[in-house]
């Protein structure tokens, strides 16, 4: 009875013994894995490294010709200057000035003049004299009347128009009206 | 080894019957049995501790680093893939521009007529057509020669006199609707590869139509002849919109662009 509680014991540090083994034999395997491993990628890398070297040295070579560096200058000239022309900004300015011109080019119009324009791509500004302050503001479709103000506020490449005072000189009033310029599409 | 190979056997070949023999055997025989064994677990756990201590050993100092030693080499990898890719990029771009440019070079006369009059752009390849003002302003940014002086006037002076002010730059005799009072060139600067030099134009025009006209042709035209060939940008000009049906008196600020190896 004790010699089979003998056998058990040993065969039982035996297992441990060879699993331990079993273990080592296992961690071994894995370090060595690992190892091939690195060894793959650090071959991989001095590649990856020499790959490089030679696409800078090419590069060097390249980016030194004298038509590159003129082309890189002239690309960074063109970003530098580009945005609209003069020639549409002109244009684009008449075009802005014929509009509010012709906003006192309305029928039955007698009483309201324009003058002192005033424009650019960010704003614009006049001075108006009108005989009533009734021009303003008052619509009469069936008498084709239609209010100075609502003109304007029809123009589409106006915003955030200002009128700060109202001045009667004899018997008209004057008055300066300043508005921004929100079309951005061509600024 | 052999000892308690030995021992092994000897415990194992016990049945009953033997061990009534053993239990008639000399009982110095039997405790001598259970000394051996004890001895062969112990030595068995001995070594399994010792092997589970070279375990510990062989994962903390050769796993554990052998790791991070692979962990590292994988994103160097990465990086230096990541620098290679920029570096195919660059290469890339390059290849692009001088293609670009030895199009532009080869498509030279079709390029000018095209932007100066619309005619033969369907001679020209997509990739020109989509970079026409890039490649206007590569042909126009010629080099100045060199002469004693610091700027070479002379060419200043023949692109003013022969180009822009021209109505009609392309026709041999065009006419000019304004007049030309002064011209004002400042020194030159160095910056991104270019040489500047701001320059202002003095003229009177008789109409807007001929300050446009002006415009155009340092903003949109080639002179055909490489000569005249210079790259200006308008920085400011004061001019009245508003009383644009008369004469007026306007001064062109401008800089002038030109490379020069």
């Amino acid at each position: 009875m004790a010699g089979s509680m003998n056998v058990k014991k040993i065969s039982k540090s035996q297992k441990l013994f060879q699993a331990s083994l079993g273990v080592l034999v296992l961690a071994v395997l894995i370090f060595a894995w690992i190892k091939w491993l690195t060894f793959v990628k650090n071959m991989e890398l001095k590649h990856v490294n020499n790959r490089i070297e030679k696409k800078e040295e090419q590069l060097k070579i390249y980016e030194s010709s004298t038509w590159y560096t003129k082309f890189l200058a002239v690309k960074s000239l063109q970003e530098k200057t580009a945005g609209m022309s003069r020639f549409y900004r002109i244009e684009k300015i008449s075009e802005i000035l014929e509009d509010l011109k012709n906003v006192d080019d309305w029928e039955w119009d007698t009483t309201i003049e324009l003058s002192d324009f005033y424009v650019s791509l960010d704003e614009v500004s006049l001075r108006w004299v009108v005989s009533s302050l009734k021009d303003l503001y008052y619509t009469n479709v069936s008498w084709k009347m239609r209010a100075v103000l609502d003109r304007f506020e029809s123009l589409e490449f106006i915003d955030k128009m200002v009128i700060k005072e109202y001045n009667r000189v004899n018997d008209w009033f004057e008055f300066s009206l300043y508005a921004n310029v929100i079309d951005n599409d061509w600024k | 080894m052999t000892e308690n190979k030995w021992i092994l056997n000897k415990l194992m070949s016990d049945n009953p019957d033997s061990f009534d023999s053993l239990n008639d055997a000399s009982e110095a025989e039997n405790e001598k049995l259970m000394t051996a064994s004890r001895i062969v677990q112990v030595r068995y756990r001995f070594y399994a501790v010792w092997v589970l201590l070279v375990i510990l050993l062989i994962i903390f100092w050769m796993i554990m680093p052998g790791l991070d030693t692979f962990n590292t080499k994988k994103s160097q990898i990465q990086s230096a893939k990541g620098t290679l890719e920029s570096l195919q990029a660059r290469e890339d771009q390059y290849k692009q521009s001088i293609g670009f440019l030895e199009t532009v070079q080869q498509e030279d006369s079709n390029i000018i007529s095209c932007i100066n009059e619309w005619e033969n752009c369907q001679n020209l390849p997509q990739e020109v057509m989509d970079g026409s003002w890039l490649a206007r302003t590569f042909l126009l940014t010629n080099g100045m020669n060199k002469t004693k002086m610091d700027v070479d006037e002379r060419k200043i002076i023949e692109s003013v006199d022969r180009y822009l002010v021209k109505l009609e730059p392309f026709l041999n005799n065009s006419s000019v609707n304004w007049t030309l009072n002064r011209i004002s060139i400042w020194d030159k600067t160095f910056g991104d590869g270019l040489y500047t030099v701001p320059i202002s134009i003095d003229m009177t025009f008789e109409d807007k139509s001929s300050l446009l006209s002006f415009i155009n042709n340092v903003e949109k035209y080639i002179p055909s002849e490489e000569s005249l060939r210079i790259f200006y940008k308008i920085n400011s000009i004061n001019y009245d919109v508003i009383n644009s049906d008369q004469p007026q008196d306007t001064t062109i600020y401008m800089n002038l662009y030109y490379y020069d190896e």
